[in-house]
């Protein structure tokens, strides 16, 4: 439904303010809740851990004392034992919760491999001394201190304990068990957030936003002209009963004048919040693992080289929502939002359901086709809606719901999926997503509205209208430095080359989700203000040329540099980059093309950018897979790198040639 | 739904989220903390027998003639959940198990582990842990290996606790939240009522006007 006026400012700022009220009390409620989990759970974990990491050191001791023993008995002092440092450091290698390891002998100690506290240790060693003294052959004996808890076990030649075996562990070992998994709690806690943002957009502010602003916008539009209108919409709470006292004004006003009862349905862009953000956080759930995933399935041998197959899924799924996508747009047109909506459901979740399943790199293959159609699908669908149900004065906002929600969904999906992979297997990370793909269907059955025909307007897709654009050299330039190399460092470097980076240095799942994570953080909080910025200062040009710059520098930095730390500066510098880049690209391709704008319309020129920029995301995953394959990853990366540097340098272009036209006139 | 119970829902499912997913983040850790001290356990004793079997073979002792009844019983004893010991030669035919009908059989690919080249390896079936560890002669050729299968229900028994526990735990501190944010949510409530009827007072009047 669309009520061609302003929301009531008064109105809509109240909203606001309270969304945010809720959020926060939401939050510090979450806070606090989870804090007093995480205390009562280290409770928990600390008493079993002790007791099995107990049982564990005490089998450790056993072992080595046994192998002393041997050399003991066979009439070899321990103290002439060579290497013995060395072997007790072997010894401690594999278990990080054994903080120390020593040999004992009467004199004083032999050989010792850890650290412990000088108390701790004169303590143990006097203990040890007594061990000796005492004569036998002593069992293990504990000793706790505040930071170590001691084993003791006597070294005996066969008639008499001649060293003790002491081994220290961890205390704190539970503790740095919560500590360990202190971002991955962190992680969920940003992802619960977000949740409950949903939850109170949903519970909260769509019926303020849907039922009371219309009412709110039939009052300012003054309902003192054409027929009376009632609103379709039922609740038991103090928004159903003020649209029940409207709808009976309403009726009572038709009855008196003969005018026939409108009845309206308060649709708002908020419908498509939940199922749209319910679907992207179950795509993005593979985002962190998906390379590594399709070369788990790769075989081992094949003509094409792995790097070039493991790239394949992603390209599949990209050229699919590229294809996929205009005819989608016309499907919506067709069906509407709602339908396209539900129907988009089922390919992805099939897909999503293959990919679980897949035995091979083929099948995963058509998984991703199939989920790229749902994609497609359910994300034009999204759009769709949310300009039908906005008037002209709300489209912007309308459409900042849209953004705001895919980048929400991205931010939770790709943060829990590394987490759940990591934990849980990657087939149990796809089995979410199919999960997930069903809830999407169910909340757009219950929240989306069908919309009545005039709300959709279908329009045709002709790609010649399109021609003039072809010839305009600085579109072209912009598509060619800016656009498409933006893509490609999107799907080529950050979907599919960093998780093949990370895991080559050794990072998990979660810790690749994280990495890949502060990409979409930075470009939802930085990304409004710098594009802010841009067209403040009026210079949507150099920040495009600087964004394309930065984004090869970042790529280069990747290349030449190793490990998790260096991967993460370069996803801040590529995050800032297209922060700063991706909007003033639009300016720019508006600024560049009065003439096209006023022929085919603004709309019209952007959606033809963003159709050709995909030809980045299908190429990119390609290109790289292809450069890895030849050359190597970190030569790969920084070829890349320098290559995006190059081409956004003719961004440079397009300035000469406009001077040269706007002089070209007086002359 | 009142507009009380709408804040109240909010916020609880919002809280319910969080709690949820940090206790299954929490009992998927607690897991594989388990699991991993089991496969540590197993390892060590594993490391234990090969060296005994290691210079018994040296002496001339063959393989085949080893026998880990003792052993087993052992490291039931000190290792809890070892199911079996299994030793089997350099082409992974099995020369001794607790489960007699197993010797003379080769051990499935799927328990061999994925590097051929690691001493140690570990690997799952039918959910129970497999932990394997290569034997080699003092002259550096392989003879065969060492594997203990940990069933299970080794750690079944704390993880099950943990399981009931801990979401238990997670309500009662959904519900102690709650009861503090109840003042909280009044004040909302309250302002988003009078918020609703700042609207309609004003959205009625028109309709009003011109019924009369």
């Amino acid at each position: 439904m669309k009520v061609g006026c302003k929301v009531p400012p008064e109105a809509a700022t109240s909203i606001d303010r309270l969304r945010w009220v809720v959020t926060l009390v939401a939050l510090s409620l979450m806070l606090l809740a989870t804090l007093l989990l995480t205390t009562i759970t280290y409770r928990g974990l600390d008493e079993q851990l002790d007791h099995r990491i107990a049982l564990k050191g005490r089998l450790l001791t056993d072992h080595l004392v046994t192998q002393f023993e041997r050399a003991a008995q066979h009439g070899i002092p321990l103290s002439r034992l060579p290497d013995l440092e060395r072997f007790l450091d072997l010894a401690r290698k594999d278990h990080p919760e054994i903080l120390y390891l020593g040999l004992a002998a009467e004199g004083g100690m032999l050989a010792s491999s850890g650290t412990a506290p000088p108390t701790s240790l004169a303590v143990v060693q006097e203990a040890s001394r007594q061990l000796i003294s005492q004569g036998g052959r002593p069992g293990a004996s504990h000793l706790g201190t505040e930071e170590l808890q001691f084993i003791l076990q006597g070294v005996s030649d066969g008639s008499a304990p001649v060293a003790v075996l002491i081994l220290g562990a961890d205390e704190l070992f539970a503790w740095r068990k919560v500590e360990d998994s202190l971002f991955d709690t962190l992680t969920v806690l940003l992802v619960s957030l977000i949740v409950a943002f949903e939850f109170v957009v949903l519970l909260l502010m769509r019926p303020l936003a849907g039922p009371l602003l219309t009412l709110a916008k039939l009052r300012a539009a003054g309902e003192g002209r054409g027929p009376p209108v009632c609103l379709r919409y039922r609740a038991r709470d103090e928004i159903g009963q003020a649209v029940a006292r409207f709808n009976a004004s309403a009726e009572r006003l038709a009855r008196k004048s003969g005018l026939k009862l409108r009845e309206l349905t308060p649709a708002t862009a908020l419908d498509i919040r939940l199922p749209l953000f319910l679907f992207i956080f179950a795509d993005e759930l593979q985002k962190p693992f998906l390379p590594l995933y399709a070369n788990s399935l790769a075989p081992a041998q094949s003509w094409i080289s792995t790097e070039v197959l493991i790239s394949l899924p992603i390209a599949v799924f990209m050229l699919v929502i590229a294809l996929a996508t205009l005819w989608a747009g016309h499907l919506v047109d067709r069906l509407g939002p709602r339908r396209v909506l539900l129907a988009g459901a089922l390919p992805a979740a099939v897909g999503y359901l293959l990919a679980a399943m897949a035995t091979d790199i083929w099948l995963l293959l058509l998984a991703r086709a199939f989920t790229g159609l749902g994609y497609a699908g359910i994300v034009m669908a999204a759009q769709g809606y949310v300009a039908a149900v906005s008037s002209p004065e709300e489209r912007n906002r309308a459409i900042a719901v849209f953004v705001g929600c895919l980048m929400a969904g991205s931010i939770c999906g790709t943060a829990i999926g590394g987490i759940l992979a990591h934990e849980a297997g990657y087939q149990i990370v796809f089995l979410l997503s199919f999960a997930l793909t069903m809830a999407t269907a169910v909340a757009a059955w219950c929240l989306v509205a069908s919309l009545p025909a005039q709300a959709r307007k279908p329009q045709s897709f002709n790609f010649r209208s399109f021609w003039p654009l072809f010839r305009n050299r600085a579109f072209l330039i912009l598509l060619f430095s800016a656009a498409i190399p933006s893509k490609l460092a999107l799907n080529g470097i950050i979907s599919f080359t960093l998780p093949i980076y990370l895991n080559h240095y050794g990072a998990s799942a979660a810790e690749i989700g994280r990495v890949i994570l502060i990409y979409p953080i930075l470009i939802l909080f930085l990304g409004p203000w710098l594009s802010g910025l841009a067209d403040r200062w009026n210079s949507a040009r150099f920040f495009t040329l600087a964004g394309g710059l930065l984004s090869g520098t970042a790529i280069i930095l990747l290349g030449v540099s190793e490990g998790i730390g260096a991967a993460a500066l370069s996803v801040v510098l590529l995050g800032l980059a297209h922060a700063a880049s991706t909007s003033p690209q639009i300016s720019m391709a508006i600024e560049l093309c009065p003439r096209e704008v006023e022929a085919l319309g603004q709309a019209r020129v952007l959606s033809l950018l963003r159709t050709l920029e995909r030809i980045g995301s299908v190429g990119g995953p390609l290109l790289m897979g292809s450069l890895i394959a030849w050359q190597g990853l970190g030569s790969s990366l920084a070829y890349a790198g320098v290559a995006i540097a190059t081409v956004a340098c003719g961004l440079l272009f397009i300035g000469h040639r406009r001077q040269v036209e706007a002089i070209s006139p007086s002359l | 739904m009142p507009l009380f119970l709408r804040v109240s829902v909010a916020l609880c499912a919002s809280l319910a989220v969080a709690l949820s997913m940090v206790v299954t983040l929490n009992l998927l850790k607690y897991d594989e903390t388990l699991r991993q001290l089991d496969h540590e356990r197993a390892g060590i004793l594993l490391s234990t027998l090969s060296h005994s079997i290691i210079i018994a073979h040296d002496l001339g002792l063959p393989l085949a003639a080893n026998s880990l009844a003792e052993e087993r019983a052992t490291a039931r004893k000190k290792a809890q959940g070892i199911e079996d010991l299994i030793l089997f030669d350099y082409q992974g035919v099995i020369l001794d198990a607790s489960d007699q009908g197993r010797i003379g059989k080769k051990l499935p690919d799927a328990w061999r582990g994925e590097a051929p080249s690691a001493l140690q390896w570990t690997a799952r079936s039918d959910g129970r842990l497999l932990v394997g560890r290569r034997l080699h002669s003092s002259f550096g050729e392989e003879i065969g290996g060492l594997l203990a299968i940990i069933s299970a229900s080794s750690h079944a028994g704390a993880f099950q606790a943990a399981l009931l526990r801990w979401p238990l735990k997670a309500l009662g501190i959904l519900l102690f939240s709650l009861l503090l944010s109840l003042p909280l949510i009044y004040l909302l409530a309250r302002r988003l009522r009078k918020l609703v009827q700042l609207v309609t007072d004003e959205a009625s009047p028109s309709l009003r006007e011109r019924s009369s």
